[in-house]
């Protein structure tokens, strides 16, 4: 009973966290369902390929949003045209790449090279993201989304017919959207009750099991990228190398954003997506970890306790 | 059911699954807000900053239920064929979204509703807790060792007290609470800490590095919501050896260095902690950040037993 009381506990801390950011999300994506013509789109984005999809992934620090609300913002982006390649930058990139999320993680490591750590944390985000969106476009190609491009409207609605029009397409980008985050967030939930963290730090000493481990927490505890650095910054046994991993992964995959991407994407297009990025962040952690091997090493700081936790058994808690 | 009402019900069923969400979002809010007998609130798992955003999205839901249902009742009542161009692609996008497995969704997006309501309680069982573990407030590298001769009963002072920069004497300083100790720790002035006094109200815990009057005053730390709660704790050690009146089962407490600790510990009483940060041992003989020289006594549960941590000034 007590894991129940947790485990519903969680959820609805997960849900209050995140709603408020789905209906923001939502409500942006019934503003430019009506007010924005499909054509200023296609005539903003740059001719260039490259170009267009480094405009995508910037576009989060004009339009900051966390990795939930996002979704809607980038379904309708794709709904009114903009090619996929740009619409999935921004969807990967904007949860990392904006003002909030910066100056959130610069807080939570004040004590620990802030700059560093934020400026690894927005490259790595802002690279990952465009290779990422560049091979989901060259694999699904134009099956890789379920969603049905919408033809330019004749007419443009007045004012009052038009608010309330975004806030109809509002409401129900926010229901479909809040299903399923609900349904991804009962799983990190259950998970986030029952992962014992105590199993996870003795995976700290080694660069590439520490990585492992982190990027695996990122997928289970489900954070948002506006609170995910002081999680980070918590696991102090960690490198500061594999505690990015953790930062980077976070925003673009997790049990509940695999659950929302699904009433955007295919089911194959899922897949590119979430090996890529794990192939990706992998791979960029490893080579971080070699170009600057000081951020590769774990803390020093617990050694203290990892002794007395080696001649002990672990404990635990009860209240 | 014919396509018309298939179509009412799940319209009708938009708008209440919406409303509810916006009264369960006021009623968190007002929980988080309003303690209910003279205790936090059963839905107060968000720090206490983000709760306007409740707020806000419980007034946003309800101008979005507002609308939903004028806007479809007028566009039936004025323009049943369709009207303009726009209004017909309007129209139809509504009539195609409206479809039985709709309410599947809406009977999801409702269950952690239900689920809360079914559930008693607030904040986290100690199994949960201890899954987690207790984040130590560590010893800064820093401190300089001055001798290494501890003993199990009574460990030995290993550092000097060092006087943070421009303090002309120790009374001046105000005493540390357990949300500042969080914040030095998020904050990393460890030459600063040792020698500062300190006032700390959290739980009493005893682990296997805890000497006969050692012990470890925790505080469950949430910085957004309850995902990301954990347990910080700080070592103290008192003159006299201090017996907590229930809660935790003393046999836990190693009675000699080697020997293994019962599985299961408890987060006892609450307790009112000060002393000074020291530079001690612990049972093992491993240098550790403590409240030394602590006077202990057990208080009532603060009003909110979860610590948020305050955003203070930017590191540049």
């Amino acid at each position: 009973m007590e894991l129940f009381g947790d485990f519903s506990r969680v959820l609805l801390s997960i849900l209050f966290e995140a709603l408020p950011f789905v209906l923001l999300g939502s409500l942006v994506s019934g503003v430019m369902e009506v007010f924005l013509p499909s054509e200023v789109l296609t005539r903003i984005l740059p001719k260039n390929r490259f170009l267009a999809t480094l405009s995508g992934a910037l576009a989060g620090l004009a339009l900051p949003m966390c990795e939930c609300g996002v979704i809607p913002v980038m379904r309708r982006l794709i709904r009114k045209g903009t090619p996929l390649n740009v619409a999935l930058a921004y969807m990967l990139a904007a949860p990392v790449v904006n003002p909030i999320v910066i100056l959130s993680t610069m807080v939570a490591f004040r004590s620990m090279r802030p700059l560093t750590v934020t400026g690894l944390r927005m490259g790595m985000g802002l690279v990952i993201a465009m290779i990422t969106s560049g091979v989901v476009t060259m694999f699904a190609g134009t099956k890789a989304h379920t969603i049905e491009l919408k033809a330019p409207a004749a007419a443009r609605p007045s004012w009052r017919q038009g608010s309330r029009e975004a806030l109809g397409h509002a409401g129900r980008d926010f229901i479909e959207i809040g299903a399923f985050l609900a349904i991804g967030a009962a799983i990190s939930a259950a998970l986030n009750v029952l992962v014992e963290r105590k199993i996870v730090v003795q995976f700290a000493g080694q660069n590439v099991m520490a990585t492992v481990t982190m990027m695996a927490m990122a997928l289970v505890l489900n954070l948002c990228s506006e609170a995910d650095a002081f999680v980070a910054w918590s696991f102090r046994d960690f490198s500061i190398s594999s505690r990015l991993a953790f930062l980077v992964l976070g925003p673009i995959l997790d049990m509940k954003l695999i659950a929302m991407y699904t009433r955007v994407f295919r089911r194959r297009t899922i897949l590119i997506l979430c090996a890529c990025s794990v192939a990706l962040v992998f791979t960029a952690t490893m080579l971080l970890s070699n170009l600057w091997p000081e951020l590769a090493k774990p803390s020093p700081l617990t050694d203290a306790a990892r002794q007395a936790q080696q001649q002990q058994p672990a404990q635990r808690l009860q209240p | 059911m014919n396509h018309h009402t298939i179509h009412r019900v799940v319209g009708a069923g938009r708008v209440a699954v919406i409303l509810v969400w916006a009264v369960f979002l006021a009623f968190a809010w007002y929980t988080t807000k309003y303690p209910h007998a003279g205790k936090p609130g059963r839905l107060g798992i968000i720090n206490p900053s983000y709760r306007w955003l409740s707020l806000a999205s419980a007034a946003t839901l309800i101008l979005v239920s507002a609308a939903l249902l004028p806007a479809r009742r007028d566009e039936h009542e004025h323009h049943p064929g369709g009207g303009s161009d726009r209004e017909g692609d309007h129209d139809h996008e509504e009539h195609e979204a409206a479809s039985p497995g709709e309410l599947v969704f809406q009977a999801l997006f409702l269950a952690p509703i239900v689920l809360s309501l079914c559930s008693t309680g607030s904040g986290l069982s100690g199994a949960s807790l201890s899954r987690r573990g207790v984040h130590e407030i560590q010893l800064p590298q820093q401190t300089q060792i001055r001798s290494a001769a501890p003993t199990a009963r009574a460990p030995a002072v290993l550092a000097e007290p060092i006087k943070p920069a421009g303090a002309e004497s120790e009374e001046v300083q105000p005493p540390l609470s357990m949300a500042d100790l969080y914040e030095y720790l998020l904050t990393g002035a460890p030459a600063q800490w040792v020698g500062r006094p300190v006032d700390a109200i959290g739980q009493y815990f005893v682990d296997e590095r805890c000497s006969a009057n050692q012990f470890v005053v925790t505080r469950i730390v949430v910085t957004c919501c309850l995902a990301d709660a954990e347990v910080i704790g700080v070592r103290a050690q008192s003159p006299e050896l201090f017996k907590p009146s229930a809660a935790v089962n003393s046999s836990q407490r190693p009675q000699a260095p080697g020997k293994p600790l019962a599985r299961v510990a408890r987060l006892g009483p609450w307790i009112e902690v000060r002393g000074k940060l020291q530079a001690l041992n612990d049972r093992f003989g491993n240098p550790a950040l403590f409240i030394g020289d602590a006077t202990v006594s057990e208080v009532p549960p603060p009003d909110d037993i979860l610590l948020y941590p305050r955003r203070r000034k930017m590191p540049w």
